[in-house]
Parts: structure tokens; sequence; C-alpha cells
């Protein structure tokens, strides 16, 4: 063993614990975390939204919006030089804005996630709209913003040019072990809710997420030692970097909570087109413009089939599947899948919107294979 | 050694893993998890009515005018937005 790299090791181990506002900041700084230059064109307790404009040539594609999941910090997005989906799909030409949440304080706790959807995602589009002058917008969300992100397209037509999820959940009937845990049987979700009524702790909504891949914690470890004793500093603040993000959550309020577990994972509204909102149901049959569907197969937090099924139920114009062999999030951040997730979410904002007639038959082959962006027949 | 310790990982990770699939494990922890929800909405209670003794606003009186603020809030937003276009 090298001198020194244990000590070293515990120190890049523990960096992310929560040490106070200001350590944190320092931290992020040392890091380089969410370098590329934005601008704040949106802001409210709840959350802000930020653009980053198309870095020339521009396409003429609509204002792209990006909703990170709920419960994570937005700069997964915009992790670090080289590893940024916002600033690669802003060199490809697209004017990207990014709704950052904020997470919930105590006042929240009423709020469920219809309301989330119907108030402060309509609210963003409405802010990306005006500030692009855009009649139309590109959504895509990611994980359970990608849920929201679907739920707001079957309801709100008129904004959406086109959706793109990437590895959002819409049947939860196939969530895994996240469906196995929220089990009718096993959790009573409106206890928690009475007894947290306002945020709840980040020990009830996080404490179990190691357990979804014991192993993923001890190989993690293990590489991290291997690249100490490497000297390999690239790959050690790439690590510190992205265990920030898995460590420091954004609250969550109670409601939210209940909604997703109950009318989600354990009634699975949204794929059965009983999750009311407030222009009606949210069906995936109303959505008719084209849909993106990025999937992940090494997915343990959203598994395939919970995520795939999104094509067959749209009434899409141009459904595009691009299937990673990643992971949940080296899907957007992994060196050997990230150009190609990256290019091909940008070729389909790119691309001109298709006319009713040109929308592909429902017979034919499934077109190209994995990893490659396909037009999907339906 | 290291063959052991691999061993002892595999080992390790496949009861893990076993244990967070079996409902039974799932349901035992649930029950545990209860008795903690349970006391911490006693101890809430309690502190309350100490608080309610002495004036001093309780948390779910914090909790209410948080709620309405960010009600306020809201609705100032979306009022903005009517008016018109985003600085």
């Amino acid at each position: 063993m090298k001198p020194g790299v244990l000590q070293r090791f515990l120190d890049v181990v523990m960096s992310g614990a929560w040490r106070g506002e200001p350590a944190m900041q320092a931290l992020h700084a040392s890091l380089g975390i969410a370098p590329t230059p934005r601008q704040v064109v949106h802001d409210e307790r709840a959350f802000e939204v930020y653009h980053y404009p198309a870095i020339s040539p521009a396409t003429g594609a609509p204002p792209l919006l990006i909703v990170p999941s709920l419960i994570n910090h937005w700069y997964v997005l915009d992790l670090m030089a080289g590893h940024s989906t916002v600033a690669a799909l802003q060199a490809r030409g697209l004017s990207v804005y990014v709704l950052a949440w904020r997470g919930a304080h105590d006042g929240m706790g009423p709020l469920r996630l219809p309301a989330y959807i119907d108030g402060y995602l309509d609210r963003a589009v409405e802010v990306v709209r005006r500030h692009a002058c855009a009649p139309k917008i590109s959504l895509m969300g990611q994980c359970l913003g990608g849920t929201l992100a679907v739920a707001y397209t079957a309801t709100h037509p008129e904004t959406v040019d086109r959706l793109v999820a990437l590895t959002a959940p819409v049947d939860f009937r196939h969530g895994g072990l996240l469906g196995t845990w929220s089990d009718r049987d096993i959790l009573d979700a409106r206890k928690i809710a009475a007894t947290y009524p306002g945020a709840l702790p980040d020990s009830v909504v996080y404490g179990a997420f190691p357990l979804l891949n014991p192993r993923v914690v001890i190989t993690k470890h293990r590489t991290l030692w291997q690249m100490l004793e490497k000297e390999n500093e690239d790959y050690v603040r790439l690590y510190q970097a992205l265990d920030l993000w898995t460590t420091e959550h954004l609250t969550v309020g109670s409601g939210a909570f209940l909604s997703l577990i109950e009318d989600l994972y354990q009634h699975n509204r949204l794929f059965d087109g009983t999750w009311a909102l407030s222009r009606g149901p949210a069906r995936l049959e109303d959505i008719r413009c084209p849909v993106m569907n990025v999937l992940a197969k090494k997915d343990d937090i959203v598994p395939l089939a919970s995520a795939q099924p999104l094509l067959e139920r749209t009434s899409s114009v141009r459904p595009v599947e691009l299937v990673s062999p990643m992971g949940h999030i080296t899907l957007v951040l992994g060196s050997a899948s990230r150009t190609q997730t990256w290019e091909g979410i940008a070729d389909f904002c790119r691309a001109a919107a298709p006319t009713p007639a040109a929308r592909p038959r429902r017979s034919g082959s499934r077109g190209a294979g994995p990893s490659a962006p396909t037009d999907r027949p339906r | 050694m290291s063959k052991y310790l691999e061993s002892l990982e595999n080992l390790w990770v496949s009861t893990l893993e076993r244990a967070v699939r079996d409902k039974r494990v799932l349901g035992l922890h649930m029950k545990g998890q209860e008795a903690v929800l349970a006391l911490h909405q006693q101890m809430e209670k309690a502190g309350a009515r100490w608080l309610a003794l002495w004036g001093i606003p309780t948390a779910a009186q914090m909790r209410e005018t948080l709620a309405m603020l960010q009600r306020v809030e809201e609705l100032l937003q979306a009022e903005r937005l009517k008016q018109g276009p985003e600085e």
C-alpha cells in the first residue's frame, strides 16, 4: 500500500458529507461543478429556470426545457467540464433551459405531484415560451422529471412540440426493487406523511437507495482505492462530483411522496390513464407529438420494463427509441455512451416536425439494433 | 487472502440482495419503522402541548403559515406571468 492512500481515501469518501453551506460551496467550486455559464430567467421559492443559449450554428429548433428528477439536484446535467449534458446540447445548436428544483419546505407538505405538474412545470414552460418567443417547446424529463414531463405533455399538447423521456418510469407495475418496497402490504405511505406532514427527512426517502445495488457500493469504493494508488486525479474528481450528486439530496414534501407512492407505484395511475390533473386525467394516448424514449439497460432505479412501454401507449407521430447498454447515470455521464446519447437527443430535437401524414405505419421491423436511435414503428 | 475476501464479499452481497427482496424481512422492517413513527408523533404532540402553554408557535402552526406564504407566492408568480413578459 502506498503511503497516504488510506488518508486520501478517507478524505475523498467523507468529502461529500454535509459540513455546512460554505464548506459545500467550496467543495463545489474546487470540483468545478456546474461549469457552464447560465442565466437565471425565473426565480421562485420552489424552482428556478436557467438558460443556456445555443452556440452557433443555431438550428432554429424549438427551445428545449429539461426537467430533472424531483429528488436530485439539477447539476447532474452540468456536472463537470466534459461531463455536461447541457453544454453538449447547446454546442449542438439547441437553446437549453433547465428547471432547477429547490427542494420542498415544510409549507409544501400538502402539495401532491399533480400540483407540481399543473403549477410549477406549467409555469416553467410558460417562462421558456415567453423568454424564447416560441409558441411551443421541446420538453425533456429525466427519471421522475420524465414522468412529470410525460403527464404534462398528455394534458398540455398545445405547448409541447416534442418530448424526450430520459429513463422515465411510466409503467410502475415493473418498478423493480423500488416497486417492491412501495408495495401496499409493506409501505404505508399515509403513516409516513402523517408523521412528517411537511418536508420528509432525508433518511425516509433516501436511506434505502444504496441497497438497490449493494455490489455497486462495494465496487465503487474498491475502484476509488485502485485509482488513488494509480494517482488518477481525474477519476477521483469525477468520483467526488458523482458522489456529491448522489448524497446531496433535495427535500421532498410529504404530499409529493404520498402521490409518488400511492398514485404511481401502488395504483399505476399514469399508465392506466386515471391520474387526475387539473385538465382531467393524463392519458398517454393523448400524446401525439414526436416522442423520444431514451432507455438504459443496466438501470437499477428505473428498470427497462418500467420505461419502455411509453411508446407503445402514445399516439406519437414520430416515436423514437434509443437504448443504451449503460445505467441510470452513466447513460448521460459514462464516457462510452454519453456522446451517442447527446447526439441522439440533439438530432431528435433538431429534426423538422413531421406532418400527421408522415406517421410511421404500425407494421414493419423495429429498425436498427440497440444503442442506435430508431424510428420505432408502432 | 484475496479469494477469501472475494467469497466473503459475495456472501455479504447475496445475503443483502435476498434480504431486501424478502417480503417477510421488509414487513418486519416496516413494523419497526412504524413503531419509530408512532413514537415520533407522540413526541411531536407532547412538544406542541408544551409550547402552546407558553404561547410559542408549534411546528404545525408554522407549517400552516409557510403553506399560506407558499400559496401567496404562487399566486403572485402566476399573476406576474399573466401580466407581461419575463425580464
